[in-house]
């Protein structure tokens, strides 16, 4: 069900889901991808299994965040039974929220002095 | 279906094919949907750490991916679980409307004033007659039966609502059906209350109800603007005006003129009948519209 939330109300979001939607911000990616993608942006630190990539994806199918695309970036060169995934108005809302949400909980350590660095 | 590709090294082929067992332990639904792009996924990290890291790295693999293995299992069939529930709970909580109202409505009219002179008549005797007294005896215990039955049932109506449309209706319309829910479960005790003769229960038990009800209207208020149902948006005011508009006229009277108010029966018997229609058709709307696809599962850390 496509659902008409502000984008406010999905946060705070999980790890995976925000993750998912960060690999997905600059164009769409099928699953493989998305794992890769989210390894590498956070140094290893983040890892998923399929389970927790594809039961994020229905979550976020449902909710209304991705959306599938028949589209791919070069057929020729690419496996036709992969999924491919972009994001939708509503997801890019949400994870532009959840990345102002945390910048705020950074000043807010920041200006706390509990940071190591960057004061 | 995906299916193992003849050039795959040995241990990838093996790992692939045992995922794909534990697979089944998936709801059949989401296996359907996802289980080939899993096992895909799954197959495509197997030969990316075999290349880099050969057997000890698909050792470290397999740990990592059991653990997600077994917890996604979990959560999925628990989803499933929680997702038929609910939508059974919302479907038999529009039956419990009707019922209820129904019920509720029996329990009334057992006890009204104007049954009893009907039944007066059809007795045909005077009100010390053995008939009559018979009949008496049972109106009391009956009125007093159907409505505790009546209005449970309704409180579990209102909060498969709740559970529906409080979310879509908005914070006031949410709010609105907990408390007139709480306030059923306060009629409910108070109607308890009444039997056990503790002092104050009756009009405890009124106020409870004059609360469910109210707190329905306000919740059909929120409902007129935000139309969260598929049809007849107006139905929760229609169903939940009357009693609390009767109350409040009553309350009036007395403090005004000091005396109860005897407000004529078709006027009562009218509240009864529109409160009445507004639940059976509330009910309907309800049951036939519980979820069927939505995923309730939350997105929120």
């Amino acid at each position: 069900m496509i659902t008409t939330q502000p984008p406010e109300s999905f946060l705070p979001l999980t790890p995976a889901v925000f993750h998912i939607l960060l690999a997905l911000a600059d164009g769409e990616k099928h699953g493989y991808a998305i794992m890769q993608e989210v390894e590498t942006n956070t140094d290893g630190l983040v890892t998923m299994g399929p389970g927790t990539l594809y039961g994020s994806i229905k979550r976020m199918l449902a909710a209304g965040l991705v959306e599938e695309t028949d589209e791919r970036p070069d057929p020729t060169l690419d496996d036709q039974r992969r999924r491919y995934y972009r994001l939708t108005g509503l997801g890019g809302q949400v994870v532009e929220a959840e990345a102002q949400r945390l910048a705020a909980m950074v000043m807010l350590a920041k200006a706390k002095q509990v940071m190591a660095f960057g004061m | 279906m995906f299916k193992i590709t003849t050039t795959d090294p040995g241990l990838v082929s093996l790992s692939t094919n045992t995922y794909r067992l534990l697979l089944t332990f998936y709801p059949n639904r989401f296996r359907r949907e996802y289980g080939s792009h899993m096992a895909q996924v799954f197959r495509d990290c197997c030969l990316h750490t075999y290349r880099q890291s050969g057997p000890p790295g698909m050792l470290a693999l397999w740990a990592l991916t059991l653990f997600d293995w077994f917890k996604t299992v979990i959560e999925e069939q628990f989803n499933r679980g929680t997702e038929m529930t609910q939508s059974k709970f919302i479907r038999l909580s529009g039956w419990g409307m009707i019922l209820g109202a129904i019920t509720l409505t029996f329990g009334f009219l057992a006890d009204a004033s104007t049954v009893r002179t009907w039944m007066y008549r059809l007795l045909g005797t005077p009100d010390t007659s053995e008939g009559f007294q018979v009949y008496r005896t049972v109106s009391d215990n009956l009125g007093g039966w159907l409505g505790f039955a009546g209005l449970l049932l309704l409180v579990a109506g209102i909060a498969g609502l709740r559970l529906r449309y409080g979310k879509l209706a908005g914070r006031f319309g949410h709010t609105s059906l907990l408390l007139s829910i709480v306030s059923g479960g306060i009629a409910v005790i108070a109607l308890l209350g009444a039997y056990l003769e503790w002092d104050g229960a009756w009009y405890i038990m009124l106020y409870g109800m004059a609360g469910l009800f109210a707190f329905l209207a306000l919740f059909g208020v929120a409902a007129l603007r935000a139309k969260p149902m598929p049809r007849w948006n107006g139905l929760p005011v229609l169903a939940g005006i009357g009693f609390p508009l009767f109350t409040v006229i009553a309350l009036v009277y007395r403090v005004v003129s000091g005396n109860s108010l005897e407000a004529p029966g078709w006027f009562q018997n009218m509240i009864l009948l529109i409160t009445f229609a507004g639940l059976i058709l509330l009910g309907y709307v309800l049951q036939g519209d519980a979820p069927q696809d939505e995923d309730i599962h939350p997105l929120q850390a």
